[in-house]
């Protein structure tokens, strides 16, 4: 990391910590509620630029994990099983489990069928949700107990699960600073730039980036519990294909391929719907023109604009 | 000497050609097998039915002592396969130095390792910088591979090839486009690994070919014409017909 990136993370960081303090201070709760839902889409959106930036793989299909995280919570719930761990484990297992199994089809397939299957698996987890009465169908389903986590912690109060989400925030963002370096990460790059030769290096290409995959899905799992847990109320529209752009968009925006750039994708995303709603009811038609000019003008999304304008002030 | 590689009978067809016929080749140890023909002769096809990125319609492949008819790519790789692209196949973001770490990686067993920082372990870095100094890139190993010349495209796929201590290498026209120079480092690399190899060695430049090759097959059509010492192959009539009359009138 750079000397200014290291300063900026800890400014942020420290920002982060006290921001709790300031909104009861300043009487804006609601600030809190953006900045947690931020931060859950920063999650998901981290665990797309997994197989999106790093592995080179469009998958609309990404927010189908969100959907299964949050059913993890709210299924268990139902049936008044509210220990937060029990739900984690079975938010993390179930999107793992949906990755393994949905990936062993989809990896065989290269672009744009890659994105049509993607696409499919996330669409019949929407109609199965749908048809399922007991869990609301299409209505969806209120949550009227946050994850349950011991003595001491009570997600009820939002100051905790703000921390919560941030812990866990943090903790992606370093799990993928790590990974992406580390010998596995060296190999998903590899793959991404030249599959063919990384197999005639003997590396049995579709298994890294199957388990590559399978991470990818329980992190985003993991958005999907926490966001259960914050929004207490979830529904198969969470799933939905234009949640899956949504994504798609935050980590093109903020820059594919780096750590940082989710988050800031998911900045600016939640920057954008919550500001321009009050002007224009056309809001994501802004969004998609913004996507456009990223997609056209500003290769490495946000961060990479940013690293260039660093760049040509101090040659 | 050991046999490396022995293919029989092994056919492809891309629609209605015949892009290999009914092949048997035989690499061994210590020796390199050149084979050469016009373009479109079924070379590059064979190396890629060897290596295993095309599957064979018909015949069989062995390596070593295991049956690799049916095995992918990189299976015959832990068999101890190495190869080279015709076309320049490379990392070319990467630099040469991570390029050849991500070979040698490949020859370390599995990397399902999550956590610790890549390319930092000794005996890793030692094994590139020899790799690079073999081939003559130690000068190079923090240039991203992309930026390099052609030639030394070739000699960043070559060590590449050699990461994993491979039996059998086989490398599709690697003097290509090489200048005089070039060449003759070329040639004098090849002379150093066959002594732990068996070599398949496709070529187009015969001054490389009748230098270095103990044996040479001829390529028409997908199918053999003529195979034998690069002294036999010299004064094979059909041979120098087929091919040798055209390209390479010094040995006719
Ligand atoms: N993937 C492919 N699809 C269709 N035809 C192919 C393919 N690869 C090679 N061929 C054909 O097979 C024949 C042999 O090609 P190739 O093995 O590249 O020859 P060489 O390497 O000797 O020049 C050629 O006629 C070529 O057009
Ligand atoms: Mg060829």
């Amino acid at each position: 990391m750079s000397k200014s990136g290291g300063w900026f993370a800890v400014v942020t960081v420290l920002g982060a910590l006290l921001l709790p303090f300031w909104a009861e201070y300043a009487g804006e709760p609601f600030v809190l509620d953006v900045i947690i839902r931020l931060m859950i889409l920063a999650i998901a959106a981290s665990s797309l630029n997994l197989i999106l930036g790093y592995s080179g793989m469009v998958s609309l299909g990404h927010a189908v994990f969100i959907g299964i995280g949050a059913y993890a919570v709210g299924i268990p719930a139902y049936y008044d099983l509210n220990s937060g761990w029990l739900q984690l484990a079975a938010a993390l297992g179930a999107s793992g489990f949906f990755a393994l199994l949905t990936g062993l089809i989809c990896l065989r397939t290269r672009g744009a069928y890659f994105i049509m299957i993607t696409l499919a698996f996330a669409q019949m987890m929407y109609f199965i949700f749908v048809s399922i009465e007991e869990y609301g169908g299409d209505d969806g389903l209120v949550i009227y107990s946050r994850s349950e986590m011991g003595p001491g912690v009570d997600l009820d109060d939002n100051n905790q699960l703000y921390f919560l989400v941030l812990f866990c925030l943090i903790a992606v963002m370093i799990l993928i600073h790590r990974l992406t370096r580390s010998d596995f990460g060296q190999v998903i790059r590899s793959i991404k730039i030249n599959e063919v030769r990384m197999q005639a290096l003997g590396f049995d290409t579709f298994r890294y980036r199957l388990v590559c995959y399978v991470i990818s899905g329980m992190i985003c799992g993991l958005a999907g519990w926490l966001l259960g847990n914050f929004t207490g109320f979830i529904s198969p529209e969470m799933m939905d294909w234009t949640r899956s752009g949504e994504l798609i968009a935050m980590v093109l925006l903020g820059g594919a391929a780096t750590v940082v750039g989710p988050l800031l994708g998911a900045g600016i995303f939640i920057g954008v719907e919550t500001l321009l709603p009050d002007m224009t009811i056309y809001w994501h038609l802004y969004l998609g023109i913004l996507l456009i000019i990223v997609a056209k003008f500003g290769r490495g999304g946000l961060l990479g604009w940013w690293t260039r304008w660093q760049s040509r002030s101090r040659p | 000497m050991s046999v490396e590689l022995e293919a029989r009978g092994i056919s492809r067809r891309f629609g209605g050609i015949h892009a290999v016929a009914d092949i048997d080749l035989c690499l061994e140890k210590g020796k390199i097998h050149a084979v050469i023909g016009p373009n479109g002769a079924g070379k590059t096809t064979l190396v890629g039915l060897l290596a295993g990125s095309l599957t064979a319609d018909k015949g069989e492949i062995r390596l070593g002592q295991c049956d690799a008819t049916l095995l992918p790519v990189h299976e015959r790789v832990k068999l101890g396969l190495g190869r080279t692209f015709q076309i320049t196949s490379l990392f070319g973001e990467l630099s040469v130095f991570e390029s050849i770490a991500i070979a040698v990686q490949g020859y370390q067993g599995h990397s399902f390792r999550f956590w610790a920082p890549a390319n930092r372990k000794s005996a890793l870095i030692e094994r590139v910088h020899e790799l690079a100094h073999d081939v003559g890139l130690d000068h190079e190993l923090d240039a991203q591979a992309e930026a390099l010349s052609h030639g030394k495209h070739r000699l960043l796929e070559i060590a590449m090839a050699l990461a994993g201590f491979p039996s059998i290498l086989l490398l599709d026209e690697p003097a290509a486009g090489l200048g005089a120079e070039e060449t003759q480092n070329l040639i004098a690399i090849l002379n150093r690994v066959k002594s732990d190899a068996a070599l398949l060695l496709v070529e187009h430049d015969m001054d490389v070919v009748f230098s270095v090759a103990d044996e040479v097959t001829v390529m028409v059509d997908g199918a053999v014409i003529a195979t034998g010492s690069p002294d036999h192959i010299r004064n094979n009539q059909r041979a120098q017909q087929a091919y040798l009359g055209e390209s390479g009138s010094e040995y006719a």
